[in-house]
């Protein structure tokens, strides 16, 4: 305790002389509010006894009606226009309230239209980050569309995938899920507040526009070897291109990689229902009269089935691998 | 094991938090930047280490964490880059903790079925959800791309819904309610005109405020209905058909001849104009001028409806009751008389039609069709028998228990704040109409943008990548 205090002090010394970068063990920096001038303690709510935050937290709230709702935030209800709500603190300064509750204050739009604040992109949810945006949803328009290019008309998941501007997996995981909300509603399972909440969420994403907001098709993963420099020495004549960087890196050229990453997937033109039925080797062995079971035989291979002797077996390894068998029970699987 | 959940929203050390609560929001809200500029390089470390995990993994322990950890991080290459032109830099860093995303635990609160990545984790070891069809109970079960994963709608509900109020809660809001009803219902009352203009300035005021905002049950009485303008104006079209056959049922024969006589003396076919309009003007007249003056000079009520009753006699059995006039010119009149009716009906119906009703019967209608909330029991009464009867214009049923099996607030409706924390994520396809989403691929970065959802920018996943990097150093 009393060290504490002795480095606290020392932190305030430092802190005044404002030269020196000091090594200390116990800064705690509380978090108030960027926007919140110091010796700011608003009033508390209702003559409570509240801390400082907590007032803090109560005037950016906003009040509260009787049935216990801030019903002046502006980001208290969702959007039905297909826009989003996401917060903006550095624009609006800590006023987020729809209208000024006394007429000495101003409301957050005054702000904001006085042009102080810069405009964010509003996909950006993060004020802080500005590399992570929502995704925009596919309209149900679009998706019935989809299915029926892919299930009645017979396009190949590629084209479709040209066509609206998604990914083939996406596009199969629109397939497969309005595959599931039909059978669901055929069994009457969508209704009343489960259907609310999807209108709900549906109006507060704002919608996919193929023109607009197409995803790029020609993304392959970067290859772990060009990560890291590598250094040839060739003549100062001699030409040097991407295709020879690949060979270099004993990698395939992008072209090849990506032509293999478009072949997956179940309604695409490279898919063969044959290939899936490729056999293990397994077999069911006859069975003879008066005999009880049926044997199945499967090729192993030694050392994956078993426990072999000698071999080290560390049940205490942090990363130990993992297995969820058909019953998605887990279990270890042998190494 | 799962981290202890000590002070995780606190305000003062203002951590963000995978999670909805409010508390959360002013944290996040609040944030501003750490000051590496007076940190050495090992404090940057820490401090950006701290703010990471506090949102990434909060509820993994440290050591389990670093497990996890791949220094190897994902990102793509976009082939048209060259095309393009000024493509801007990939955020590899951001990708630090894309391992994480992986977890089922993070799937489901990423794909919005559930409001924290705790109450996912919960949901998952009580078995409501599902990977391809088969029960999880492991929150730390990786998922591979194609997976597709379900939860539990009701489990859904709850956690993207209002929460329940207990009965006592929604007895003091209904209580609230139903004297505050009682009180407009008085004032409309006395002096309807003016709740009237008030109750509309109200409105637009609401309206404007607002707008394009999905604000359930903080409206005025009357809001439910005119969030709807279609089902406004089919009350409204029901209300006219019932009023026109108010209107039409009380007309007969008997009832027409009446009008008729009571007008007199008349002079011309214009004095029925007022009510007849202009096409059975004349014919009123006709039957007026045919009617013996005996009959028109009738004074009192009583000997007019005698008189009425033999001109025009009611039958029972198909036989005429009482005396009645059979000569031909009374016959003559009788046939003029249901013509007239059927014609008169028919123009009492294209009149509602067109007409649009006035302010003034609006107003009245309004008025009347309030009608004040029988008193509610007290609370002790109600504690016993575990609910209370409410109807108001805008409510059925309890506050919020409308459904009291349900566990979230019934009729559904959204969480506050819901919209702050609502990121679709790019590695996951979700339909929120079953509760099923797929499993795309791994989060990862492409240029000018990283699929991991998280509220820190590059510096901050830089520093943490290196303290990570270095196996905690």
């Amino acid at each position: 305790m009393l060290g504490r205090t002795v480095l606290e002090n020392s932190t305030s010394s430092v802190k005044t002389a404002g030269l020196q970068v000091s090594q200390v063990r116990y800064r705690r920096t509380l978090a108030y509010p960027f926007y919140s001038k110091a010796g700011n303690i608003p009033p508390t709510r209702k003559g409570r006894k509240q801390t400082v935050f907590k007032r803090l937290m109560d005037q950016f709230l906003g009040p509260k009606n009787y049935k216990g709702d801030y019903y002046l935030n502006k980001y208290a209800y969702p959007k039905t226009n297909h826009t989003t709500n996401y917060i903006d603190p550095r624009n609006e300064r800590g006023n987020a309230l729809l209208e000024p509750l006394s007429e000495f204050d101003v409301s957050s739009d005054d702000i904001a239209e006085s042009g102080r604040g810069r405009n964010r992109h509003t996909l950006q949810p993060f004020p802080l980050n500005s590399n992570c945006f929502t995704n925009l949803q596919v309209s149900n328009e679009t998706k019935v569309q989809i299915v029926n290019d892919i299930l009645l008309n017979k396009v190949p998941s590629q084209q479709v995938a040209l066509k609206y501007g998604l990914k083939i997996q996406r596009i199969e995981a629109i397939l497969k899920l309005r595959e599931i909300e039909e059978d669901w509603e055929q069994k009457g399972l969508i209704k009343g507040d489960l259907k609310r909440l999807s209108n709900t969420l549906y109006k507060m994403f704002p919608l996919y526009n193929p023109e607009k907001n197409a995803e790029n098709l020609t993304e392959i993963p970067i290859p772990r070897e060009t990560l890291q420099s590598r250094f040839l020495t060739i003549a100062e004549s001699e030409p040097f291109g991407p295709v020879d960087a690949a060979k270099e890196f004993n990698l395939e050229p992008a072209a090849v990689t990506l032509e293999r990453l478009s072949e997956g997937g179940e309604h695409s033109s490279h898919h063969d229902a044959a290939k899936k039925s490729k056999s293990d080797g397994s077999f069911i062995a006859t069975m003879h009269e008066g005999e009880k079971y049926a044997f199945k035989f499967t090729p192993v291979k030694v050392g994956k089935v078993g426990y072999r002797y000698g071999k080290v077996f560390r049940d205490n390894r942090k990363d130990r691998k993992i297995a969820y068998d058909a019953a998605g029970n887990k279990y270890y699987p042998l190494e | 094991m799962t981290r202890r959940a000590q002070n995780l929203n606190s305000l003062v050390r203002g951590r963000i938090r995978p999670s909805m609560n409010k508390y959360n929001l002013f944290n996040l809200y609040k944030k501003s930047k750490p000051n590496f500029r007076i940190m050495t390089l090992y404090q940057q470390k820490w401090a950006s280490k701290q703010e990471t995990r506090g949102y990434h993994g909060e509820h993994i322990k440290e050591n389990r964490w670093q497990s996890f950890f791949e220094k190897k991080l994902e990102g793509v290459a976009q082939l048209d880059a060259s095309l393009k032109g000024n493509v801007p830099s990939t955020p590899m860093v951001l990708q630090t903790f894309a391992p994480l995303e992986k977890r089922l635990d993070y799937a489901i609160f990423r794909a919005l079925f559930a409001s924290s990545v705790r109450q996912a984790k919960k949901f998952i070891l009580n078995g409501h959800v599902t990977v391809n069809g088969v029960v999880i109970k492991h929150p730390s079960f990786a998922l591979t791309p194609g997976d597709i994963f379900s939860v539990d709608p009701e489990r859904v509900l709850e956690a993207l819904g209002a929460k329940k109020p207990s009965l006592k809660e929604s007895y003091k809001v209904d209580k609230m309610q139903v004297i505050k009803w009682q009180n407009y219902v008085n004032e409309v009352q006395n002096d309807p005109r003016k709740v009237w203009e008030k109750k509309m300035e109200k409105q637009k005021k609401v309206n404007s405020l607002y707008k394009n905002y999905n604000v359930n049950g903080v409206l005025t009485e009357n809001s439910f209905s005119s969030t709807d303008a279609a089902e406004r104006k089919k009350n409204m079209q029901d209300y006219k058909i019932k009023k026109m056959k108010e209107v039409q049922n009380s007309i007969d024969r008997k009832s027409i001849l009446k009008d008729i006589i009571k007008t007199s003396p008349v002079e011309s076919a214009a004095a029925f104009k007022v009510q007849f309009g202009d096409k059975l003007a004349a014919k009123a007249f006709q039957v007026y001028q045919e009617l013996p003056s005996a009959i028109v000079k009738l004074q009192t009520d009583k000997e007019l409806t005698a008189e009425l009753e033999k001109i025009v006699p009611s039958y029972k059995d198909g036989k005429p009751v009482g005396d009645f006039y059979d000569d031909s010119n009374f016959k003559k009149i009788r046939s003029q008389l249901s013509e007239l009716q059927t014609e008169y009906l028919e123009k009492i119906r294209q009149d509602f039609q067109e007409k649009p009703l006035a302010q003034d019967e609006l107003i009245k209608i309004w008025s009347e069709s309030l009608k004040k909330h029988s008193k509610l029991p007290p609370f002790s009464e109600v504690e016993e028998k575990g609910n209370y009867f409410v109807k108001l214009p805008w409510q059925r049923g309890m506050h919020g228990l409308a459904d009291p099996s349900k566990s979230y607030f019934t009729p559904w409706k959204p969480r506050q704040f819901l919209p702050v924390f609502a990121v679709l994520p790019k590695h996951i396809e979700i339909s929120f109409s079953t509760c099923h989403a797929v499993y795309l691929r791994d989060p990862v970065a492409r240029p000018g943008e990283s699929e991991v959802i998280s509220p820190f920018d590059e510096d901050i996943h830089e520093r943490s990548y290196m303290y990570y990097l270095k196996n905690g150093m």
